[in-house]
């Protein structure tokens, strides 16, 4: 699948939102999962049919925290669209809680990666930058919450995210030393040269790997809107 | 174990809060063991260097490269002290400096003129576009990986580019000569020059060296192509044979570029080139501020002195082999498929099987924690300065780290 460019902040916006959710759900059985279909017309569904949202209503979501959904999906499907307006109010109050908590991390960290996942898959030049890495996987560890996402590309497949390493062996590891440390990263206030030199964060492994998802990542927190 | 970095990283917090990332480049701490290797160096000497904490290290970095003949050589720090005490820069150049062209140009064999200036990139840069000028043709060709410094059209980082900066270059894979004839085909009398290390020395990578036939067959290409050679000698020069690394493979490039030993530490860089490039050079606009500084170019002569009546590239080797077969020894005893690739005087060391780079990482931070300076992504170099004894205690103590490096793995 390719993504127009007009389409790639808005659907790495959803896809953040459906890993938030993934975490969200692993830790609430009973909420809702957002899955993203990216539609035609510049639309995005969450969740399935009854929320649907204009691209630019999207990100105006993601950017103030509301955006009105498209009406007609709602109407059409209110008790699925509620539950998914629902799940996304949750986990929009978990990430906009003051402090840090491991579960606040977590949904944070996991959709952080799913954007960065998004940018190495569908915008073409992170996509030419990481044309020579197949079956790697790279993984985000937070000290002390023992909080760990693998970010990775099998052969043949699209960049991933996940709680569990789906291959034996690991090619990068990033580690936070800290759950402060990883809130500052994911907010965008982490510097990954002094941090890793203060020790704030250490990187082993395959380092132009990591070199490269790292400039994606940055990449992606810079051209991506976000509430935190 | 690691040493302390106490003062080492609070020099470092403070550049954290001035200065982008804190150190940047190839020293900055992510591109090594951010928390094993010191941030700030006070102070070193033949092979050895003291941190800021007061750690004492056994160096094989040698300044990435700029050591050539050990750290504060006596008579190098002689011949730039009487020179500062000259003066360093002036409205117009010392005679030092005509002293050092004619240095080089009769230590080079190739070399009918030369151009000065203080880092490898300017001059590998200059050299490309001196071959434009000369050729009128726009591409150049460069071995994939290849390092030939931080301008646009060859700076391998990941910011700040536009496609244009690369869209003259071509690229190979080195000692891969039908791909280089496949290259030159497709662009046939558009290729201006061909740029390349002596041997393959990328980053991350085990080094390479050229196969038997291969500059000779990129010679012949050349001659048959009207291309330009241009060697890259930055770091290796002076390393493989004191008359340049063309000589120790048996070639003749048309310019070449040196600069990492060529000052012993004092920052300058120097392309060579024959007669028939002297007229494109003269067009070819080149300039800096400092680039006629009579110190380094003072050091530099005695530099090329000493690597010449010292025989320094010969016995640089023969100290590395002796390294070499140390540590293979070691490697050999604690069975661990450790080697060093590469000519033996700036040997990059590797684990075979450890593509991620987690062995050799964990191999060098133990390393650290026993005073030495071994980097677990880049070519390791061996001074003159390095004694028998210096490169005993090495060896011994990379025996030391590999059998606890294979003790922990056992675990």
């Amino acid at each position: 699948m390719s993504i127009s460019v007009q389409r790639l902040l808005p659907y790495a916006s959803a896809l953040a939102i459906e890993a938030s959710s993934s975490e969200f759900c692993s830790r609430n059985p009973t909420a809702k999962h957002l899955g993203v279909k990216l539609l035609p017309n510049q639309l995005i569904s969450l969740g399935g049919s009854g929320l649907c949202f204009k691209d630019k209503k999207l990100i105006k979501a993601v950017t103030s925290g509301f955006a009105f959904p498209q009406m007609f999906d709602f109407l059409a499907n209110p008790k699925n669209g509620y539950e998914s307006i629902v799940t996304l109010l949750r986990i929009q109050k978990i990430l906009t809680s003051k402090g840090v908590s491991a579960e606040k991390l977590a949904i944070g960290l996991r959709a952080g990666i799913a954007t960065t996942a998004a940018f190495a898959n569908y915008d073409p030049p992170s996509i030419e930058l990481l044309s020579d890495f197949e079956n790697v996987v790279i993984q985000f560890k937070v000290e002390e919450y023992d909080l760990s996402f693998f970010l990775y590309r099998l052969e043949g497949e699209l960049w991933k995210v996940n709680s569990l390493n789906p291959i034996e062996g690991i090619s990068a590891i990033l580690s936070f030393n800290s759950p402060f440390i990883a809130s500052q990263a994911i907010s965008g206030f982490f510097d990954h040269l002094a941090g890793v030199g203060l020790g704030h964060a250490s990187v082993s492994g395959n380092i132009p790997l990591l070199d490269k998802i790292g400039y994606i990542s940055r990449l992606a927190q810079r051209k991506l809107p976000s509430i935190l | 174990m690691s040493f302390i970095h106490k003062i080492s990283d609070e020099y470092f917090a403070r550049a954290a809060n001035v200065i982008p990332g804190g150190i940047y480049g190839h020293v900055a701490p992510v591109a090594g063991l951010p928390r094993h290797f010191p941030h700030y160096i006070r102070k070193a000497e033949g092979c050895r260097f003291e941190d800021v904490d007061g750690n004492q290290w056994l160096d094989f970095m040698c300044g990435f490269g700029t050591i050539l003949h050990g750290y504060l050589h006596p008579e190098i720090e002689s011949a730039a002290l009487a020179q500062r005490q000259l003066g360093a820069v002036f409205n117009q150049p010392s005679p030092v400096m005509v002293e050092l062209a004619e240095s080089l140009t009769q230590k080079v064999n190739f070399a009918d003129w030369v151009v000065f200036a203080k880092n490898g990139s300017d001059l590998t840069t200059w050299a490309v576009r001196v071959a434009r000028e000369s050729s009128g043709k726009p591409y150049v060709v460069k071995a994939r990986g290849a390092y030939h410094g931080v301008d646009a059209w060859c700076d391998p980082g990941l910011g700040g580019k536009i496609k244009e900066d690369k869209s003259k270059v071509l690229e190979f894979t080195w000692n891969d000569i039908d791909e280089l004839k496949k290259v030159i085909s497709s662009h046939r009398n558009q290729i201006s020059s061909i740029i390349l290390t002596p041997y393959h020395h990328a980053a991350f990578s085990p080094s390479v060296m050229p196969s038997e036939t291969f500059w000779a067959d990129v010679e012949t290409e050349c001659q048959r192509n009207n291309i330009i050679l241009i060697l890259d000698d930055v770091r290796v020069g002076g390393r493989l044979n004191d008359g340049g690394s063309h000589k120790y493979f048996d070639f003749t490039p048309d310019m070449a570029v040196y600069s990492k030993g060529l000052g012993n530490g004092y920052a300058i860089s120097a392309c060579v080139g024959k007669d028939f490039l002297k007229d494109a050079s003269k067009e070819v606009f080149l300039t800096g501020s400092c680039w006629n500084d009579a110190v380094a170019m003072a050091a530099a002569i005695k530099s090329l002195e000493i690597s010449h009546s010292e025989d320094v590239a010969e016995s640089i080797l023969a100290k590395g082999d002796y390294f070499v077969k140390g540590m293979a020894e070691k490697a050999s005893e604690n069975e661990l498929p450790f080697i060093l690739t590469g000519p033996a005087s700036m040997p990059y060391p590797w684990f075979e099987g450890d593509e991620n780079l987690f062995r050799i990482q964990k191999f060098c931070e133990i390393a650290a924690g026993k005073g030495l300076y071994f980097h677990p992504h880049h070519n390791w170099f061996i001074s003159n300065a390095h004694e028998q004894n210096d490169l005993d205690e090495a060896i011994d103590l990379a025996g030391e780290a590999m059998s606890e490096l294979a003790r922990e793995e056992t675990v």
